[in-house]
């Protein structure tokens, strides 16, 4: 069953809510279970650049205490947080009531919408306008820190991220101002809707799509931001760009920058320097934050900043002293880096200048290893992002136009796919083992992501490998679980398993009659997310040459997927297979067995049970002895026209046929006619002689 | 089989030596016969000479002319020899009876019907075989129809050794059909 759903609910209005189309189109409101969104009252507080929010009455209480978060287009959602927050109500965090597909009235496109409690009180700030009343500190302290810190242990707990921490997602609990809940972040991939001023100084620096699944301690330093901002009641550095944030947060520390000019007490200060510690080893963990809140000082580690070079290196026509600031911008002027590498100038800097002899190494080993592929095209691109990754090891792999952290290409990649953009830089870096490389760079690798390393390693071979199952659409499923599948057939479908995606196929079987309902993508997408063994099948829709075996794979696989999720009717998919079991039905050699079976199809497709389709066209019995039957027809017909033949050529050669029984038969008759005459004379002779 | 031919062959030379012994007494006998009823001998031998003519005429394998005027000849010469036997069975009178032209008429005739059997009887038997051959030919192209009409023209391809040789071909085959 469907981890991501809550299977009492999810499956049963997945196929009401795809089948009752028409009454929904007509009211304008989408019925989910026992909740009705109006989407002609939209809630902006909760949307974002990838789902809209809208107004949604519980039908049981009649009460508009609902949000319903719907995913614009085919834009992933974090399965992981919806498969735990159906089940639990996390205290402390927004409550995952239903989680569904819908025909989406407006559009007639399918959605996945979230439907959550909606808070009673306001965001702590407003999305636009982020200035506010400062909180004093017992007030953070009670009814701020307190339950957000429970909201993030009990993720912290279940192994998820939030990746959405910041002041206009947490929402006051009631009308009376007390404590506040965490705003909700399954309904777009991790960290995209973060802004950069948010995120620790290495996510900040990867596009946004291209952060992926961070860490507890990247929930923590976002916390400790909200904290800072929430004290002093505006972001210090409202109205800067990423990058600016991110120089002035690598210049001066992220501590400095969010505390200056703060009167602190000694508690928070520490509370906010143990959190907002830019090397993510030296932060506060979930049990320490756990400790500070108990009462317990802890005396967290000063966040030190990245070395300063003594002489400053002048690179596109900015002065540079510190690495992490030099491979943020090495992309700025390709042609200039390159040259400045290539002549040792870099080098000789971060050896005298910087004095860090190891650096350097890693730099010249970057070159080589950049040189190792060939100098010819792709070298520059190579080489820069080599040497950014040694500059910087914990920044975001940086390949041509692409900032992206390893957990985050798939995400890119299937917004890249999204938007029909080249992904050809993705088949590079996967295919090149960038990842492989970053990883060598880094000092400390979380557990959780040490099988990234072989992850990748699988992808560069399927990238390079073809197939139908194999290629840069394999990889997005791989990479990205969280992405629906973004077949062009379901570009009006949102598919986020493959339950839902035979509901798809069923809905849009009528206009794409004269397709086969199976592209790269969706073959993907099955291998993927489909726990039973189709490696056979798909195996044969690619490998075979005949039509037969093709056709039988296709609908043999959605046999067992129909199966498999205890659908009981797809009609139409059912009748788009159809023309599929027809071809499979030319198999039969007894052409009379054969019309009968074409003849049955449609009124097997009619049930819309794929078992009984491929029954009828692939009765095993039934083939055998069609079969058995057909090699004794065939030698029949063989011998029948050897013996034609034979004949035939006797015939045609043989002057005196039938010569040598005329013979036989003149002397078998001489014989008779020989007996008879001498009975006869013997009988004269006698009655003569008697009388 | 090997013992089969063993035993045979371990048998053999006994009935081998029986059977010469057999022909050579049995020629013996018909010798002291031919000798002993010498007038019916001499009818016999003169009355047989036009299957002796047919035996010699004969070049072909199963050598039936023989055979067939030799069963007329017999007929014929059947009244020749009852007229012997009914009086005295002498040389003079043999030769006497076998000079008639009667007699001899009686005889040749029959012999030559015999002959014109073996020559035109065939005719009409290869006539009727021919007939029979085209009517089975004609059968067996309704039954082949019938199978195309059953199975389709891949049954046509199926029984041939050369096609089962190849099944890529024949799978090919099957494709396009």
């Amino acid at each position: 069953m469907n981890p991501m759903v809550n299977p009492t609910v999810a499956t049963p209005e997945t196929a009401d809510a795809l089948h009752r189309r028409k009454s929904t189109a007509a009211e304008n409101k989408v019925v989910i279970g026992r909740f009705e969104i109006n989407p002609t009252r939209p809630l902006n507080v909760f949307e974002h650049l990838y789902a809209e929010a809208f107004e949604c009455i519980n039908l049981d209480t009649g009460l508009n205490d609902h949000v319903a978060i719907v995913v614009k287009e085919r834009y992933p959602s974090r399965k992981d947080v919806i498969a735990v927050g159906l089940g639990n109500e996390i205290a402390g965090l927004m409550i995952l009531r239903a989680a569904n597909v819908v025909l989406w009235a407006q559009d007639q496109k399918q959605r996945y919408v979230l439907i959550y409690r909606k808070p009673a009180g306001t965001p702590l700030l407003q999305r636009f306008v982020q200035r506010r009343e400062a909180l004093s500190e017992d007030v953070i302290r009670r009814d701020i820190i307190r339950p957000v810190f429970t909201a993030l242990r009990a993720m912290s707990d279940r192994g998820l991220f939030h990746g959405n921490i910041r002041p206009d997602n947490i929402f006051l609990a009631d009308k009376e101002n007390t404590e506040v809940i965490l705003g909700e972040c399954a309904s777009a991939a991790p960290g995209i809707n973060q802004p950069v001023f948010y995120e620790t100084i290495e996510r900040g620096m990867a596009d946004p799509g291209g952060r992926g699944l961070g860490l507890t301690s990247d929930d923590i330093y976002a916390f400790g931001v909200t904290v800072a901002v929430l004290v002093r009641g505006s972001n210090p550095m409202e109205g800067h760009t990423g990058p600016d944030i991110i120089e002035e947060k690598i210049n001066r520390s992220s501590y400095a920058v969010l505390t200056d000019g703060l009167r602190l007490s000694p508690g928070l200060s520490e509370f906010l320097r143990g959190t907002l510690n830019d090397e993510a080893m030296q932060r506060w963990t979930i049990n320490q934050l756990a400790t500070w809140l108990d009462g317990n000082r802890i005396s967290p580690k000063q966040s030190s900043v990245p070395l300063k070079a003594q002489r400053m290196l002048e690179f596109n026509g900015k002065k540079y002293i510190r690495c992490r600031l030099l491979a943020m911008d090495l992309h700025g002027n390709v042609p200039e880096a390159v040259s400045m590498i290539q002549s040792g100038m870099l080098s000789k800097w971060i050896k005298r200048s910087l004095g860090d002899q190891t650096m350097a190494d890693q730099v010249s080993a970057a070159v080589s290893r950049a040189g190792s592929a060939g100098m010819g095209p792709g070298f520059e691109d190579r080489l820069l992002c080599f040497v950014s990754m040694a500059l910087d090891p914990p920044a975001p792999i940086r390949y041509k136009n692409l900032k992206t952290m390893p957990g985050g290409i798939g995400y890119l990649l299937g917004f890249t796919m999204m938007t029909g953009q080249s992904f050809q830089e993705f088949g590079e870096i996967l295919r090149e083992r960038f990842v492989s490389v970053w990883m060598s760079h880094q000092d400390f690798i979380p557990p959780s992501q040490s099988s990234i390393s072989h992850q990748f390693d699988v992808m560069a071979k399927t990238v390079s490998r073809r197939g139908l199952t194999n290629g840069m659409e394999r990889c997005l499923y791989e990479l990205a679980p969280d992405m629906p599948c973004l077949s062009d057939l379901l570009r009006e479908c949102y598919v986020p398993d493959c339950e839902f995606l035979l509901y798809a196929l069923d809905s849009i079987a009528e206009k794409h009659k004269g397709e086969k309902p199976l592209d790269r993508h969706i073959a993907s997408f099955i291998t993927v997310h489909d726990m039973h063994d189709n490696a056979g099948f798909l195996n044969l829709l690619e490998g075979s040459s005949e039509g037969t075996r093709r056709s039988l794979a296709l609908l043999t696989l959605y046999q067992q997927l129909q199966k498999h999720y205890g659908i009981q009717k797809l009609e139409n998919l059912c009748q788009w297979l159809s023309s599929e079991a027809e071809i499979i039905a030319q198999r039969f050699k007894n052409l009379a067995l054969k019309k009968e079976i074409v003849k049955n199809i449609p009124k097997e497709a009619k049930t819309g049970s794929l078992t009984r389709l491929l029954l009828l066209v692939d009765n095993p019995q039934k083939v055998k002895k069609d079969e058995q039957v057909f090699v004794q027809a065939g030698q029949r017909h063989y011998a029948f026209g050897r013996e034609r033949e034979k004949i035939r050529y006797e015939l045609e050669t043989n002057k005196n046929f039938g010569f040598e029984t005329g013979h036989q038969y003149a002397l078998i008759l001489s014989i008779v006619i020989s007996v008879v005459i001498i009975v006869c004379t013997f009988v004269f002779n006698y009655s003569r002689s008697g009388m | 089989m090997a013992k089969e031919i063993k035993i045979s062959k371990a048998g053999a030379p006994k009935p081998k030596k029986s059977n010469r012994m057999g022909s050579v007494v049995l020629a013996l006998i018909f010798a002291l016969m031919a000798v002993k009823l010498l007038p019916t001998t001499l009818v016999i031998m003169i009355g047989l000479i036009p299957t002796a003519a047919a035996y010699i005429a004969d070049t072909s394998k199963a050598r039936d002319l023989g055979a067939t005027v030799l069963a007329m000849n017999v007929a014929g010469m059947f009244p020749a020899l009852l007229k012997l036997w009914h009086g005295p069975h002498t040389s003079p009178r043999a030769l006497e009876i076998m000079t008639q032209p009667l007699m001899l008429l009686m005889v040749l005739i029959p012999a030559g019907f015999g002959w014109l059997l073996f020559y035109f009887v065939p005719y009409l038997i290869s006539g009727l075989m021919r007939r029979k051959a085209e009517a089975r030919i004609k059968s067996l192209e309704e039954y082949q129809e019938e199978l195309v009409t059953k199975w389709g023209s891949e049954v046509t391809y199926l029984g041939n050794p050369a096609n089962a040789a190849k099944p890529g071909k024949s799978d090919e085959a099957l494709d396009a059909a």
